[in-house]
C-alpha cells in the first residue's frame, strides 16, 4: 500500500486506466488499482497496445496495485482490498476507469424469471472458454464487442446460434446461423432452464426455442465502488467509454481527451 | 427407517423457525424440503418487513405478531441476520385520503402497535423524500427491515447445530394414515416414522394436508412483484413509506433493504399458476407510478432487477393449528406475514405439541445462536478484517463486497449452499447492480471447489437448472 500521500487513484488498469496513468503520472502521482492480478482488462496484458502503455505508466512511476480491488469512496479516502491488506488509502480525486459491463434482464426490460441458461456475456464467454458447454441453441442478444467475442468463444461447440442485434446495419450479427434484426427481446419462458426468447416488432411477437440466452446488448459503465456510482459523486471522474461496438483506439483517444481536461483543471488549481 | 418426533414439512420461514425452536427440546425433529435449498418459495420473494401489525386485532396471528415484535433485536444479534427496527410514515396522499387516517390509525392500535397521528411536516421529518401531495400520516415505529432468506438459512442453520436433521431436495409424496393419526410419512428419500407432522408446506399446504387425510381446503398463489432499486438510491432513503391501505392490501409499499437497495411493490392478483414467478411490464409501470405517488425520487433510472412471488393465499389467510380431522397434523400457513410472526411462531408450535402430549424437554445445553461472520459491506472498522482471516482480503463481488471469507462461510457451514443462487442468498454475491457479470464465474468456482461438482454442472436458477448443459472436449 502506498506511503506517500497519493493524488490520483485510478480504478481499473484497462486500457482507458493505463491511458490516464501514463498521461497524469507526468504531473502528478498517480496509483492504479485493478481487481485482476494482471492488466490490460478484456484486451489482457499481451495486447501490445497494452503493453505500450503498461511501459509508459512505468517510467512515470505509477504505482500499481493489482489483485486489489476498490471497494468505497469518501471523497478523499478509497478503501483498498487486496494482497497486502484491506486499507483507507488517501487520494484526492478517484478516477473511475472500469469499465463495461452488458444490461441485465431487467435492464433490458426482459420480463420472465430468474432462468438457468441466461447469463451475462462476460459469464457466458469465461465459461465457454472453460469448455463449458453452454446451450446446443444458443442465442446472443446484441451484436457488439460482447456478441462477437461470445460467438468467438462458443464457436467450436458446434452449438446453433442466433443473433438479436437490436440493429439492422448490414454485416451486423455476420457468422451466426440465423439473425433477427429489428426485432427486441420481451420475454424468457421455461421451467429450470431457459427454454424460449419471445421476440417483438411492431405488435407481433416471434418465438426462439433455445437453452441459452447470452446478454451481451446495451453496454453500461461498470461502477461498483460505494461512493462513486453517479456522475456527481464527490471528487469522482468516470472515464468509461460506452457504445456498442468499440475500437481499442477510440478507447484510449477519449481516456487521453479526459487527461488532457484533468490536467487543465489540476494546473488550475481546482478540484 | 427413519424417526422423527416432529417431521416438519417444508423449509421456508415457517418451518424453519418451528424447527429451530423445536431443536431446543429433547423432541427428534426432522426437516424436509422438496427443493435443493431452504427458502426457495414465498419466503424468499417478500419484501422483508418485520411489521408490527397485521390482520384482525385478536386473532393469533396479530396476537403472534405482537408478541414477536419485540424479539427481533436479540433474535437477530443471536442468529446474525442483519435487522433495523427502521420505522415506517404511512402517507395520506390528498385530502380525501387525509380524511380517512384517523380510522386507520385506530384499527392499528387496536393491534397495540405503535403509532402516531402526524402532520405532513411531521411526516417530512421523519422520512425528506416524500411528495409533496402528502396531506398527514401515522408514524409507526417498530416496523422493521430484515433480511429474510438469511432469517430463514438461519433458523435452519440454528436447528442443525442443536442436532435436528436438515434434508434438502426431499419430498414428501404421502402418508400412511390409521385411526385418525399418520404414522408414517413417504418421502423421496424413504419413509419416516413420525409421532407428530407440521405441515409448512406454503401454497402447496393444501396438498400435504390431502396427502394425510387432513381437511380439504385451497391455497392458490397471490403473486406480488416487485423493482429492486440501487443502493446509491437506498443511501437517501430513511424509512419504509406506506400508502393508506385498502381492503384486501397493504398497497405498494417504497421499502428499504438491509443491504442498502431499496424495494418497490408488491403488487397483487391471485392466479392459478403456483409455480409461475414471471413479472410483467404492465404490473411493473404500475407499481413505479403507485411508489411515485409516494415517493417522487423513485425512478426506474435506479433499477437493478425485478421479480415475483406468490403469497400462499388460502381460505384462511393464517394458520398455526391442529388439523380438524388427523390428531397428530399441524398445520402453519401465512400468506402475508410468515416472516413476521416467525419469532414466537416456535414457541406457539411447541406449546400446540406439549398440550397434545409431546414429551418436549428443553434442553439446558441447547444453543441458541449460530457464529456471527463479520461482512466486509458492514464492517465499520474493516482494516481490521484481515486479522481475524486473511481471505477478507479477496473480494469476489464487488458490487455488493462480498470477499472469500463470506463465501466460504456459506458453503461451509451445516446447511451448506450448493448452488450459485444458495451462495447468493446467504451472501448477496451475483446480486448486485451487474447481476454476477462479473463475479458469477469467481462463485462458480468456489462453489465447483466445496461440492466436487464441474462448472457446468453447477446449480443455478430455479428446479435444478445448471450453468451449462455439458463439457465440450474435442
Ligand atoms: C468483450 C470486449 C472485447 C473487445 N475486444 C476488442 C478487440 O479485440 N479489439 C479492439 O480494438 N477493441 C476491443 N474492444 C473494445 C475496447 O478495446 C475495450 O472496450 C477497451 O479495451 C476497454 O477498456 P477499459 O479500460 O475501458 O475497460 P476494461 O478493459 O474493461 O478495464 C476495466 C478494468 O477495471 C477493473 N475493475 C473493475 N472494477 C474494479 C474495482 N472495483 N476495483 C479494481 N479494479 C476494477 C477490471 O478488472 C478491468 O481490468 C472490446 C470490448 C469488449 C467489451
Ligand atoms: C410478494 C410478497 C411480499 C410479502 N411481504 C412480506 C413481508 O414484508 N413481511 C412478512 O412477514 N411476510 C411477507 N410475505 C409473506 C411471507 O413471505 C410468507 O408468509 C412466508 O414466506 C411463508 O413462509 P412458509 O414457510 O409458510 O412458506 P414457503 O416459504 O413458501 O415455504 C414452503 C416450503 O415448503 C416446500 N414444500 C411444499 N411441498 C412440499 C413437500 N410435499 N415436501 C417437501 N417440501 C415441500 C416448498 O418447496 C417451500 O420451500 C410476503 C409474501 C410475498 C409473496
Amino acid at each position: 500500500m502506498p506511503t506517500t500521500e497519493a493524488k490520483i487513484a485510478v480504478v481499473g488498469a484497462g486500457l482507458a486506466g493505463l491511458t490516464l496513468a501514463s498521461e497524469l503520472a507526468q504531473e502528478t502521482s498517480a496509483l492504479v488499482i485493478d481487481r485482476l492480478p494482471m492488466y490490460g482488462g478484456v484486451l489482457g496484458y499481451e495486447h501490445p497496445l497494452v503493453r505500450t502503455l503498461a511501459r509508459r505508466c512505468e517510467a512515470v512511476r505509477v504505482e500499481f496495485h493489482l489483485a486489489t480491488t476498490a471497494t468505497r469512496w469518501e471523497g478523499h479516502r478509497v478503501l483498498l482490498v487486496g494482497p497486502t491488506g484491506i486499507r483507507w488509502t488517501p487520494a484526492t480525486r478517484l478516477l473511475i476507469a472500469t469499465g463495461t459491463r452488458p444490461s441485465t434482464q431487467a435492464e433490458m426490460g426482459i420480463s420472465g424469471e430468474r432462468l438457468a441458461g441466461v447469463l451475462p456475456a462476460p459469464v457466458a464467454i469465461h465459461l465457454a472458454e472453460a469448455e463449458v458447454t453452454l446451450g446446443h441453441r444458443v442465442t446472443v442478444v446484441g451484436w457488439g464487442n460482447w456478441a462477437n467475442r461470445t460467438l468467438e468463444a462458443i464457436r467450436h461447440h458446434g452449438a446453433h446460434t442466433a443473433c438479436i442485434p437490436l440493429s439492422d446495419a448490414p454485416g451486423v450479427a455476420d457468422g451466426f446461423d440465423e439473425s433477427w434484426p429489428g426485432w427486441y427481446p420481451v420475454r424468457v419462458e421455461g421451467r429450470s432452464r431457459v427454454e424460449r426468447l419471445i421476440l417483438a416488432k411492431d405488435g407481433a411477437e416471434h418465438v426462439i426455442e433455445c437453452d441459452a440466452v447470452i446478454l451481451a446488448a446495451k453496454p453500461r459503465p461498470l461502477r461498483n465502488v460505494d461512493g462513486a456510482i453517479w456522475p456527481d459523486s464527490p471528487s469522482a471522474t468516470f472515464i468509461q467509454p460506452v457504445a456498442e461496438s468499440l475500437t481499442a483506439e477510440e478507447v484510449v483517444e477519449a481516456a487521453k481527451k479526459a487527461a488532457a481536461e484533468l490536467g487543465s483543471r489540476a494546473a488550475m488549481g481546482s478540484r | 427407517m427413519d424417526r422423527a418426533d416432529v417431521l416438519v414439512v417444508g423449509g421456508g420461514v415457517m418451518g424453519a423457525a418451528v424447527a429451530a425452536r423445536l431443536s431446543q427440546t429433547t423432541a427428534r425433529v426432522l426437516l424436509v424440503e422438496e427443493q435443493d435449498d431452504l427458502a426457495e418459495g414465498a419466503s424468499k420473494a417478500n419484501a422483508g418487513i418485520a411489521t408490527s401489525f397485521y390482520g384482525r386485532p385478536g386473532t393469533l396471528e396479530a396476537r403472534l405478531i405482537a408478541e414477536s415484535n419485540p424479539r427481533w433485536e436479540d433474535l437477530c444479534g443471536r442468529l446474525d441476520v442483519p435487522y433495523r427496527r427502521i420505522g415506517a410514515v404511512m402517507l395520506a396522499v390528498g385530502p380525501r385520503e387525509a380524511a380517512g387516517l384517523p380510522a386507520v390509525y385506530e384499527a392499528i392500535v387496536a393491534h397495540g402497535a405503535r403509532a402516531e397521528l402526524v402532520t405532513a411536516e411531521q411526516a417530512r421529518d421523519l422520512e425528506p423524500l416524500i411528495t409533496g401531495d402528502c396531506a398527514g400520516g401515522i408514524s409507526l415505529p417498530d416496523e422493521g427491515i430484515i433480511d429474510p432468506m438469511r432469517l430463514t438459512v438461519a433458523y435452519a442453520e440454528l436447528a442443525a447445530r442443536n442436532g435436528a436433521t436438515i434434508e434438502r431436495s426431499r419430498r414428501v409424496t404421502g402418508f400412511s394414515v390409521a385411526d385418525g393419526e399418520v404414522n408414517e410419512a413417504e418421502t423421496t428419500g424413504g419413509p419416516v416414522r413420525v409421532t407428530f407432522v407440521v405441515n409448512a408446506a406454503g401454497l402447496f399446504a393444501d396438498e400435504v394436508s390431502r396427502m394425510a387425510g387432513g381437511e380439504s381446503f385451497r391455497m392458490w398463489p397471490r403473486q406480488g412483484q416487485y423493482w429492486i432499486l440501487d443502493r446509491a438510491f437506498g443511501s437517501r432513503l430513511r424509512r419504509l413509506v406506506y400508502p393508506i391501505p385498502m381492503e384486501h392490501t397493504r398497497g405498494a409499499q417504497v421499502v428499504p433493504t438491509t443491504n442498502g437497495s431499496v424495494l418497490l411493490g408488491p403488487s397483487a392478483a391471485d392466479t392459478e399458476l403456483r409455480l409461475d414467478k414471471a413479472t410483467d411490464l404492465a404490473t411493473l409501470r404500475w407499481l413505479l407510478e403507485q411508489t411515485r405517488k409516494l415517493v417522487p425520487d423513485v425512478s426506474d433510472a435506479y433499477a437493478i432487477k425485478t421479480y415475483a412471488g406468490n403469497r400462499p393465499a388460502g381460505d384462511e389467510i393464517f394458520r398455526a393449528r391442529f388439523d380438524h380431522n388427523i390428531r397428530n397434523l399441524i398445520h402453519v400457513g401465512s400468506r402475508s406475514a410468515g416472516v413476521s410472526v416467525s419469532p414466537a411462531l416456535g414457541d406457539h408450535v411447541l406449546g400446540l405439541l406439549r398440550d397434545a402430549g409431546l414429551a418436549a424437554i428443553d434442553r439446558a445445553e441447547a444453543g441458541d445462536a449460530i457464529p456471527t461472520v463479520p461482512r466486509l459491506l458492514n464492517a465499520a472498522d474493516p482494516e481490521e478484517l484481515p486479522s481475524l482471516d486473511p481471505r477478507y482480503r479477496h473480494v469476489v463481488c464487488a458490487c455488493e463486497q462480498v470477499t472469500a471469507v463470506e463465501i466460504s462461510a456459506a458453503l461451509e457451514s451445516r446447511v451448506p449452499a450448493t448452488s450459485i443462487d444458495g451462495v447468493r442468498k446467504r451472501t448477496r454475491a451475483t446480486g448486485g447492480r451487474c447481476q454476477g457479470s462479473v463475479c458469477m464465474v469467481g462463485v462458480a468456482f468456489l462453489v465447483s471447489q466445496h461440492t466436487g461438482q464441474p462448472p457446468e454442472c453447477i446449480r443455478h436458477g430455479g428446479f435444478g437448472g445448471t450453468l451449462g448443459v455439458g463439457h465440450a472436449d474435442y
